[in-house]
C-alpha cells in the first residue's frame, strides 16, 4: 500500500512510527479529521504502556468501539478519509475510528418555526440525524438502507421507511434510482431530490425539512425519507399539492382551530396568486364589474400616475422581490434596517413622488405577504412565478386572461406525477376519507386514521 | 423554447383589445335627453375625479351637445371632454316631459344595444324642468347620480312613495301584453344657476334641491299621467312592491296613530262566475304601532280597532289608484286574467280586495304617556 504517495499530497496526513521490541508500528491519520486526544488516550497510551507489539494484541486490547480489518487499498483510502486511524504492523492494516466531531450539534430549527412541538432540528451530522429519527420510532420495523453516492464525495445517503406501513412499489422505485445514481459530488440533499425525478417541476414533489418530528410523522403516514450526509435538510417523498396547506404544527394543536387555520391558508394561497392579476384585469378591461364607488376610488388613486397599470405592477413586483432577496442574503444585524428602508422609505416615497398608486402597493403587498404563509421556499417561489403569469395574462386580455391562466395552472398541477402518485390527491381523484385531513382536520382522523392514499394495508393506527 | 416564443407572440399580438386605463375614463353617471328643435339635446354628467384634498372643484362635470341621434351627440362631446366617456356605470337616465310624451321607447334603443352599458339604470322623467338642468344640480354628500338613485331606492323601500323602474323591468313590462311600465319622476325645487355651483352644496339647506315626486304611468311607451302620493302607495300595494311604509290612522277624533307595515304580501287570483271575471286581491301583513297619540289604553280591543282602521286606510289607497282615469294598463289587471284565461278578450271584470294586517307589536311602551297619570 502506497501511504508515502498520499503523504506527499496531503500535508495534514500524519504518520507516527513506534518501535517496540524491534517491531515497527505505523500509526497513520488525518490531523484535520481525527481527534488527537482520542489517539493519545486510546491508541498511543495502551500501546506504549503495555508494549503491545503484535496485531492481535492491538485488536483485543485497545479500548475503542469501532475497528475495521482492512483488506485492500480502496477500503484503506475510504477509512482514512472518513476519520479513522490506521495502524500498520508488517503487512497487516487495521483501522480505529477516532473521528473528530466537525458539526454544530443539535440546534433549534431556524427555518420552520412552530409554536407548540419539539424544537430540535437536523444538523450536518449524519449519525445524529439518524439518531433523531430512531429516537422517535423505536421499532424494528424502521428500516434504514444505506447507499454511498458520489464518486468523489462518497456521501452516505440512507433511505428510511417503516416496513409495514410504506407502499412497497414506492420503495422499489426509489431504491432503483438511488442504486443507479451517478454523481461525483453531493452538495446537499437537493442533489438527490433532483436526480430522483426525470422531469423537473417547479412545484416541489418532495418536502425538504429540518424537523425530525415532521420526518417521523410522515414516515408513520406511509412516506419514506432520505437522509443525506452533511445536509441538515431531510427529504420526504412523495409530496402532494395538498401538503402546501398542511404544517406539522397542525397536529400539535386543537383540530378545530387548525381547520380554521387551513381555510385561511387556502384563501391566502388564492390571494397570493390571483390578486394582482384580478386587479389589473378589472381596472383595465372589466370596469363594469366594479361597484361605482370603488371604481371612483381606484380612479382617484391612479390620477397622475404616468405609467400604465401593468408597468406599475411589474415595477412594484420587481422592487418587492429585490427587497426580499436582499433580506435573505443580508447579515442578520443589518436586516431590520433593510426592511425599514424597503417598506417605509421606498413605499411611502414612491407614492408621494406619484410614480405608483397606493392601491397598487396594497395589492402587491397583500399578495406577497400571503405567499409567506407557506414555509417551503420552493412553494413561495412557485407562487411568485404563477402570480406573474396571472398578472401578464390579466393585463393582456382581462378577465378572459385570468380564466386562461387558471386553466393553465390547473393543467400544470394535474399533469405532475409525484413518484407514481397523482399530485392533486385527494381533490382529484377525489378521496372522501382524506377530506378529513384536508381543509378541515377531524379529531378522529388525527388519532385513529392513516393516510389511505399512501398506504394500502394499515388504514387504522 | 419554441413554445415560449409562441406564447410571447400570442400575447403581444392581442394588441390589448378593449384595454382602457382607469384614469383616462370619464365615468358617465347620468345622461339627460331633451328636445331642441328637431334634434336631441344630450347632457352627460361625468364624474370629476380629483384628489379629495383639492375639493375646490365640483364633483361632476356636465357636457352637452346636440345631434339627430343620441350616439352622435355623445360622440360630439369628445370635442369638449378630455377623457373617453364610459357608460358602464350609468345610474340614471333623465328624460324631459316632451321626450317622454313622444315616447320613452324611442330613445332607449342605444342603451340596450351597447354592450358596455348595464341595463340596471333608473329611468326618470323631469317634471316641469329641462332634463339637462336636473343633472346640473349639485347635491350634498354623494355624487348627484348616486344621490338620486339612493333616494329613489330609500323612498321606495321605506315609504312606498315612489318606485324605481330599471331599464330591464321597463322593457319587460312594455313588451308584455296587458301591462304598461311606470317610471319615477324628478322635480327640482327653485332651479336657478346658483344650484349648479359648488356653493349649493356648501350650506345645510341648499336652495336648489332635487326632489322625487312619485311615479308617472305610461301607455305604449309614452308618458300618460302622473300619480300622486296616495295613488302611488295604492299602486305599490297592488303590485306587491311594499317593503315598509307608514299608514297614519285616526284613533280618536283629533289624534292619529302611525302603523308601520313591516312586511306585506299581495296575492291575486281570478274567478269566473256567470261569464264574469272576478279578480281577488289578498293583502296580508304584519305591522307595528310606531306612534300612538290617543288617550285610550292599548288592549286587544283597541288593537283590533286599529287593525280595522289600517285595513280601511289601505283600501282607500287602493280605491284611489283604481279610480285613476286612464287607458294605460299600468296595474296589469287584465294581465292577471289573461295569464289564467288566455282566451280573454277585453271583457269586463270586477275587483275584490281582502286586507288583513296583523298588529303584532306595540313598541317599547304600552300606553301613551298622554293617558292617565299614576295615582301615587
Amino acid at each position: 500500500m502506497n501511504i508515502n504517495e498520499l503523504i506527499n499530497n496531503n500535508p495534514d496526513l500524519k504518520k507516527r512510527e513506534i518501535i517496540i521490541n524491534n517491531n515497527t508500528i505505523n500509526i497513520i491519520y488525518f490531523e484535520s479529521l481525527c481527534s488527537s486526544n482520542d489517539i493519545n488516550d486510546f491508541i498511543l497510551k495502551p500501546i506504549l504502556n503495555n508494549e503491545l507489539d503484535n496485531i492481535n494484541d492491538i485488536k483485543n486490547k485497545l479500548p475503542i468501539n469501532n475497528f475495521i480489518d482492512l483488506k485492500d487499498n480502496k477500503e484503506l483510502e475510504f477509512c482514512l478519509y472518513s476519520g479513522f486511524t490506521i495502524i500498520n504492523i508488517n503487512n497487516d492494516y487495521i483501522a480505529f475510528e477516532t473521528k473528530y466531531s466537525l458539526d454544530s450539534g443539535i440546534n433549534e430549527a431556524s427555518n420552520e418555526k412552530v409554536i407548540k412541538g419539539p424544537k430540535d432540528s437536523f444538523s450536518e451530522n449524519y449519525q445524529n440525524n439518524l439518531g433523531l429519527i430512531r429516537k422517535r420510532i423505536r421499532s424494528k420495523k424502521l428500516i434504514i438502507k444505506e447507499f454511498i453516492i458520489g464518486t468523489k464525495s462518497k456521501t452516505k445517503v440512507s433511505l428510511l421507511y417503516v416496513d409495514d406501513i410504506v407502499n412497497k412499489d414506492l420503495i422499489n422505485k426509489i431504491e432503483k434510482k438511488l442504486k443507479t445514481m451517478s454523481l461525483d459530488y453531493v452538495a446537499n440533499s437537493n442533489y438527490i431530490a433532483d436526480n430522483l425525478t426525470d422531469k423537473s417541476y417547479m412545484f416541489p414533489t418532495n418536502l425538504m425539512t429540518e424537523r425530525p418530528d415532521f420526518v417521523s410523522f410522515c414516515m408513520m403516514e406511509g412516506r419514506c425519507s432520505i437522509v443525506v450526509e452533511n445536509s441538515p435538510q431531510v427529504l420526504i417523498i412523495p409530496s402532494f399539492f395538498s401538503d402546501y396547506i398542511k404544517n406539522i404544527d397542525d397536529y400539535y394543536q386543537n383540530n378545530k382551530n387548525v381547520s380554521i387555520t387551513r381555510i385561511i391558508r387556502i384563501v391566502a394561497f388564492l390571494v397570493a396568486i390571483i390578486t394582482p392579476g384580478i386587479y389589473i384585469a378589472l381596472t383595465t378591461f372589466n370596469q363594469e364589474t366594479l361597484p361605482t364607488s370603488l371604481l371612483i376610488n381606484f380612479s382617484m388613486q391612479r390620477e397622475g400616475v404616468p405609467f400604465p397599470s401593468i408597468v406599475e405592477a411589474i415595477l412594484l413586483w420587481f422592487t418587492f422581490e429585490i427587497l426580499r432577496e436582499a433580506d435573505t442574503r443580508v447579515p442578520f444585524v443589518v436586516g431590520s434596517s433593510m426592511s425599514i428602508v424597503g417598506a417605509l422609505v421606498l413605499g411611502d416615497a414612491a407614492v408621494n413622488a406619484g410614480i405608483i398608486s397606493p392601491i397598487m402597493i396594497i395589492i402587491i403587498a397583500i399578495s406577497s405577504v400571503a405567499s409567506f404563509l407557506f414555509n417551503d421556499n420552493d412553494v413561495v417561489n412557485t407562487i411568485r412565478l404563477w402570480k406573474l403569469i396571472f398578472l401578464l395574462l390579466g393585463a393582456f386580455v382581462g378577465l378572459y386572461g385570468i380564466f386562461i391562466a387558471s386553466l393553465l395552472f390547473l393543467i400544470r398541477v394535474c399533469s405532475i406525477d409525484s413518484f407514481g402518485f397523482d399530485y392533486t390527491v385527494p381533490y382529484a381523484p377525489f378521496n372522501f376519507d382524506e377530506q378529513k385531513n384536508n381543509f378541515i382536520l377531524t379529531k378522529r382522523y388525527k388519532l385513529n386514521k392513516r393516510n389511505s392514499i399512501l398506504t394500502r394495508n394499515t388504514k387504522r393506527r | 423554447m419554441k413554445k415560449i416564443i409562441t406564447i410571447i407572440f400570442i400575447l403581444l399580438l392581442t394588441g390589448c383589445y378593449n384595454y382602457k386605463e382607469l384614469n383616462k375614463l370619464g365615468i358617465v353617471s347620468s345622461i339627460s335627453i331633451d328636445k331642441k328643435e328637431d334634434k336631441y339635446l344630450i347632457g352627460a354628467q361625468v364624474m370629476n375625479i380629483k384628489d379629495e384634498k383639492e375639493s375646490e372643484s365640483s364633483k361632476v362635470i356636465v357636457f352637452e351637445s346636440t345631434g339627430s341621434t343620441i350616439e352622435e351627440a355623445l360622440r360630439k362631446m369628445t370635442n369638449t371632454a378630455d377623457k373617453k366617456l364610459y357608460g358602464g356605470h350609468l345610474s340614471k337616465l333623465v328624460l324631459s316631459e316632451e321626450i317622454a310624451k313622444e315616447g320613452i321607447i324611442n330613445v332607449i334603443d342605444l342603451f340596450q344595444r351597447l354592450p358596455e352599458i348595464k341595463d340596471e339604470f333608473t329611468i326618470t322623467i323631469s317634471k316641469g324642468i329641462q332634463a339637462l338642468d336636473v343633472i346640473k344640480v349639485l347635491t350634498n354628500g354623494s355624487t348627484p347620480a348616486d344621490y338620486v338613485s339612493n333616494a329613489i331606492e330609500n323612498s321606495s323601500i321605506e315609504s312606498a312613495l315612489t318606485y324605481s323602474s330599471k331599464l330591464d323591468e321597463f322593457l319587460s313590462f312594455y313588451l308584455k301584453k296587458y301591462i304598461d311600465p311606470v317610471v319615477s319622476v324628478i322635480e327640482v325645487e327653485n332651479f336657478n344657476n346658483k344650484g349648479t355651483t359648488i356653493n349649493n352644496s356648501e350650506t345645510t339647506s341648499p336652495k336648489t334641491r332635487i326632489e322625487l315626486s312619485n311615479i308617472a304611468i305610461t301607455k305604449d311607451g309614452k308618458l300618460e299621467k302622473y300619480l300622486d302620493n296616495d295613488e302611488t302607495i295604492g299602486y305599490n300595494f297592488l303590485m306587491n312592491k311594499i317593503d315598509q311604509m307608514i299608514v297614519p290612522v285616526k284613533c280618536d277624533d283629533n289624534n292619529y296613530a302611525s302603523i308601520s307595515i313591516l312586511s306585506s304580501k299581495t296575492k291575486s287570483n281570478v274567478n269566473k262566475s256567470n261569464n264574469k271575471f272576478i279578480i281577488n286581491f289578498y293583502i296580508e301583513g304584519n305591522a307595528n304601532i310606531n306612534e300612538y297619540n290617543c288617550k285610550k289604553e292599548i288592549n286587544e280591543e283597541t288593537i283590533t280597532e286599529l287593525e280595522k282602521l289600517t285595513n280601511n286606510k289601505i283600501k282607500d289607497y287602493i280605491n284611489k289608484v283604481l279610480d285613476v282615469k286612464t287607458d294605460s294598463e299600468f296595474l296589469g289587471l287584465k294581465r292577471i286574467i289573461y295569464l289564467d284565461y288566455p282566451n280573454y278578450n277585453n271583457e269586463k271584470y270586477n275587483l275584490e280586495t281582502k286586507i288583513n294586517i296583523n298588529i303584532s307589536r306595540k313598541g317599547e311602551i304600552s300606553n301613551s304617556s298622554k293617558g292617565e297619570k299614576y295615582e301615587h
